[in-house]
């Protein structure tokens, strides 16, 4: 572990005493961030540690409280995102940016002068300088999540960007994906410039950054060496617990070590059959010759399974969850223990155990305006009530427990639950889920946006509901989760399963193929 | 358990937010009393005079309080008609259309059975009527489930339909030759709601309060209730979670036209006794400020109603006394609406800068 700070030329980027809060809550409490020339830094922690924060200060999307920030030693005011471009700053959302009907090499130049200039040429010398290999002419409409991120490199670098800061780029990418966007951060780095990666993967961060920058609760860690440090004391200063990296739970979180070597407890291997699906479809609206949505599924699950769905975000997954749970209209059968299921109402799935953890937990997952007692209730209401009467005492009682169970923090169960964080309203979405005595569990990204205890304690919930006989379908498009979870692994791609893989035998890269439908 | 959390806030909590919620009221009615009486200057008129006037003639005497709660009734039955598919999330502007057939349905078995006794008729009615608005609400509902019309669009334009029914129903099928204008025939007597007291109020506003009351214990106890809400809340949760969305968006709108056509049977069976050109009177308007007024509480809309009903009544004693016009009352009322929206906007600035200047110190 050594301290990066005495250099003879001053770093590229020092930020420091930054403070930021956000009504009482205290984003980023007085850090300290320095990025040297030619270095690909990872600013690490969990969700919720303040990295993105930090950075969209330094993108002038922020005003801080306090705080400087120096580029190549000089101090720099940035008030606006148009100021950090002008500073040599480049950023890349998670979320992209771009005019879906232009083409790549409008988005690029968009908002820049275009005087005099070649754009179609200069992308095409850039995109091969970097290996970031686009076609400038294609329409970003038509292009994949992993070239669409390319696209946002090449704007940053076209604006000349010294420091470029990727904000969990690696989210929905394939393995292949991954150690393309890597090299193409080292050869940026080569010609001189500097590469921020913000991530919560350990793995990715020992893979690829020369330093890394760890964060918790919005304050500075420590600054190390990539070569000063390992796998174990990183996870140790991202949670802060000496004990947290002996949990495997945690270990998944973070995303350490090569994937597919983490082990759980794997249940007893030979049960009997529960779920049988048949050739569930979902046909796409648009009619005609459009491919159905869900196309041909079938599946035949143990008791106390753990399936997990991989895929890239976009291939289906949201209407392959609600026609496996019943809320959209499909043609198939899905049969739970001898009961045919398809073609009945919604409320009749949920009663019978077939609960669904939906990934847009704010959109899907909660009534925002009401309080924590009533999204308890809701889709358990019908049973709660006695000649259409709703025993909302015994709910609030009912609510009170289930908020101490699931570790909920909330003032009150009277709250409405659209004020809780991320992590709480998953945990509000679990114990409501666990209420129904799930019979079959489907969770969709059940993780994302999670601090690290929120993630573990998601994981342990659904190993527990397995060892209790529940079937479980985890879709996920973080690939580190499935392989860790699941006791079988396929692949969603284009509304199809493809591949079947048990624990043990995954290959990140071959799910990586099948996942861009290359192996099917 | 010692570290369990509160099912609710302490009932002392409680009861100061509800202290402190009702303040943006007040001060809206004030300041909306406030612009009105500069207004009443401008105009040349007394405005102390004026709102003594409006405010105090439904409290003198005995004519005034009946008048006032039986137009309480209309108001009171046109704003729940608003407010129970505003709590779906869906916006029934169609209150008086419904409101018109269900007078028309009153009226035709009113004038057609008029011979039968009182304990027949009477029932059938305002069932007749309640029937005849939820009918003409199912067709906007329909329109909104089917075929995904606009329900703001459907009702609207249903209200204007309505209109030359009821001028055909009026001054063709069973017109009062001897009136001058769109008047029906009178109906049976039997149909007549029975009256109260001296002077007479009709029982119709009993039947309401005890309506509205029921109403207000189903919205907040009940599956239908809880239903209601969570679609307007959340629709596609409340889809993923077993609730037939679209179904209970259908069924806000159907008794919604069922509580519109019992205004109008009303009207006709306790008010009128016939049916007659304007009768829907500006219900629809004012159903909608105390709705909204309300923010779709089925618990505050009686209150609020009476409120307005107050004001309504007033503003003709208000005419005679100071001579300010009658309008004023509805620039005053679309005012205090007004003020309680600014208000809220108000609000969340204040609790925005507060909360800033804690982080701050």
């Amino acid at each position: 572990m050594s301290e990066t700070t005495d250099t003879a030329a001053p770093p590229l980027l020092r930020m420091s005493g930054i403070r930021k809060t956000f009504g009482p809550v205290v984003a980023l409490d007085g850090v300290d961030f320095t990025v040297e020339a030619r270095q690909v830094h990872g600013l690490l922690g969990g969700n919720g540690a303040g990295k993105t924060t930090l950075m969209n200060v330094l993108y002038g999307l922020y005003d801080p409280d306090a705080g400087s920030i120096e580029i190549d030693g000089r101090p720099v005011a940035i008030a606006s995102p148009r100021d950090a471009i002008a500073a040599g700053i480049g950023m890349v959302h998670q979320t992209f940016l771009q005019v879906d009907v232009f083409t790549v090499a409008e988005n690029v130049v968009l908002g820049t002068s275009t005087k005099g200039v070649d754009a179609v040429a200069r992308i095409g010398e850039l995109s091969e300088r970097f290996g970031l290999a686009v076609d400038p002419t294609a329409r970003v409409a038509d292009l994949p999540v992993g070239v669409r991120q390319r696209v946002e490199i090449l704007k940053a670098l076209y604006r000349g960007a010294k420091v470029l800061v990727l904000d969990e780029p690696t989210t929905n990418l394939t393995p292949q994906e991954v150690d393309d966007l890597f090299g193409s951060m080292r050869a940026i780095v080569d010609e001189g410039m500097s590469v921020v990666l913000i991530t919560h993967k350990i793995r990715e961060t020992m893979a690829v950054c020369d330093a890394m920058t760890i964060m918790r609760d919005g304050r500075w860690v420590a600054t190390l060496d990539a070569a000063a440090t390992t796998a174990d004391d990183l996870a140790d200063r991202m949670v802060g617990a000496d004990s947290a990296s002996e949990d495997e739970t945690v270990r998944v979180a973070l995303g350490e070590g090569e994937v597919g070597e983490a082990t759980l407890v794997v249940p007893a291997a030979e049960s009997e059959v529960r779920l049988t699906v048949e050739g569930l479809s979902v046909a796409n609206p648009g009619g005609g010759d459009s491919p159905p949505l869900v196309d041909n599924v079938s599946l035949s699950l143990r008791r106390g399974e753990i399936l997990g769905i991989a895929g890239v975000a976009g291939n289906g997954q949201v209407e392959l969850a609600e026609a496996l749970t019943g809320c959209r209209a499909a043609s198939g059968s899905f049969v739970l223990d001898d009961v045919d299921l398809a073609g009945r109402p919604t409320a009749d799935w949920l009663a019978t155990g077939v609960v669904y953890v939906p990934e847009d937990r704010q959109r899907d997952g909660i009534l925002p305006g009401a309080g924590l007692t009533e999204n308890l209730v809701l889709g358990s209401h019908r049973r709660r009530a006695s000649r259409g009467l709703i025993n909302w005492s015994q709910a609030r009682r009912e609510a009170v427990q289930a908020i101490d169970e699931f570790s909920v923090k909330t003032p009150s169960a009277a709250t409405p639950c659209g004020q809780l964080s991320g992590g709480n309203i998953q945990r509000v979405i679990l114990a409501r889920a666990f209420s129904h005595d799930p019979q079959v569990l489907l969770l969709h990204n059940p993780t994302r946006g999670l601090d690290i205890a929120s993630t573990t304690f998601v994981y342990d919930r659904i190993r527990r509901a397995a060892a209790a006989g529940c079937v479980v379908i985890v879709i996920s498009e973080d690939l580190d989760e499935v392989i860790a979870l699941a006791d079988r692994v396929q692949v969603v791609y284009a509304g199809r399963l493809v591949g079947d893989v048990p624990r043990g035998a995954t290959d990140p890269y071959a799910l990586g193929r099948l996942m861009t439908g290359v192996g099917a | 358990m010692s570290t369990a959390v509160a099912a609710r806030p302490a009932a002392a909590d409680r009861a100061r937010s509800v202290l402190v919620s009702t303040v943006p009221y007040v001060l809206a009615v004030l300041a909306a009393f406030a612009v009105v009486a500069v207004i009443i200057v401008l105009l040349g008129h007394d405005p102390a005079k004026a709102f003594r006037a409006v405010l105090t003639n439904s409290f003198r005497n005995p004519t005034g309080m009946v008048q006032t709660l039986q137009k309480w009734v209309p108001l009171t039955l046109l704003a729940i008609a608003f407010a129970i598919p505003l709590a779906a999330g869906r916006f029934n502007i169609g209150g008086e259309g419904q409101m018109i057939l269900g007078a028309t349905g009153a009226v035709a078995v009113g004038i057609t059975l008029s011979e039968l006794p009182l304990v027949i008729l009477l029932p059938l009615t305002i069932l007749a009527g309640v029937v005849a608005g939820a009918l003409w609400a199912a067709v906007a509902a329909w329109l909104m489930e089917r075929y995904k019309v606009n329900e703001i669009l459907s009702t609207v334009l249903l209200n204007f339909v309505s209109f030359e029914i009821l001028d055909y129903v009026a001054s063709v099928v069973w017109s009062d030759p001897g009136a001058g204008g769109a008047v029906t025939l009178p109906i049976g007597v039997g149909a007549e709601l029975p009256a109260l007291g001296r002077p007479p109020m009709h029982v119709g506003v009993i039947l309401v309060a005890l309506l509205a009351a029921v109403a207000a214990f189903l919205a907040k106890r009940s599956v239908a209730g809880f239903e209601l809400s969570a679609v307007g809340l959340n629709e596609r949760a409340s889809r993923l979670h077993g609730i037939r969305t679209g179904r209970v968006a259908v069924l806000s709108m159907v008794v919604a036209g069922a509580v519109g056509g019992l205004a109008g049977a009303i009207e006709v069976a306790g008010v009128h006794q016939r049916m007659l050109e304007g009768i829907q009177s500006n219900f629809l308007l004012l159903g909608i400020i105390i709705g909204l007024i309300a923010r779709g509480s089925l618990t505050a809309v009686p209150f609020v109603a009476f409120g307005i009903a107050v004001l309504e009544v007033g503003a003709g004693s208000m005419q005679r006394v100071s001579g300010a016009p009658v309008e004023i009352v509805l620039i005053l009322e679309g005012l205090i609406l007004l003020f309680i929206l600014m208000s809220d906007v108000i609000m969340t600035r204040l609790r925005r800068a507060r909360a800033t200047k804690v982080a701050a110190a």
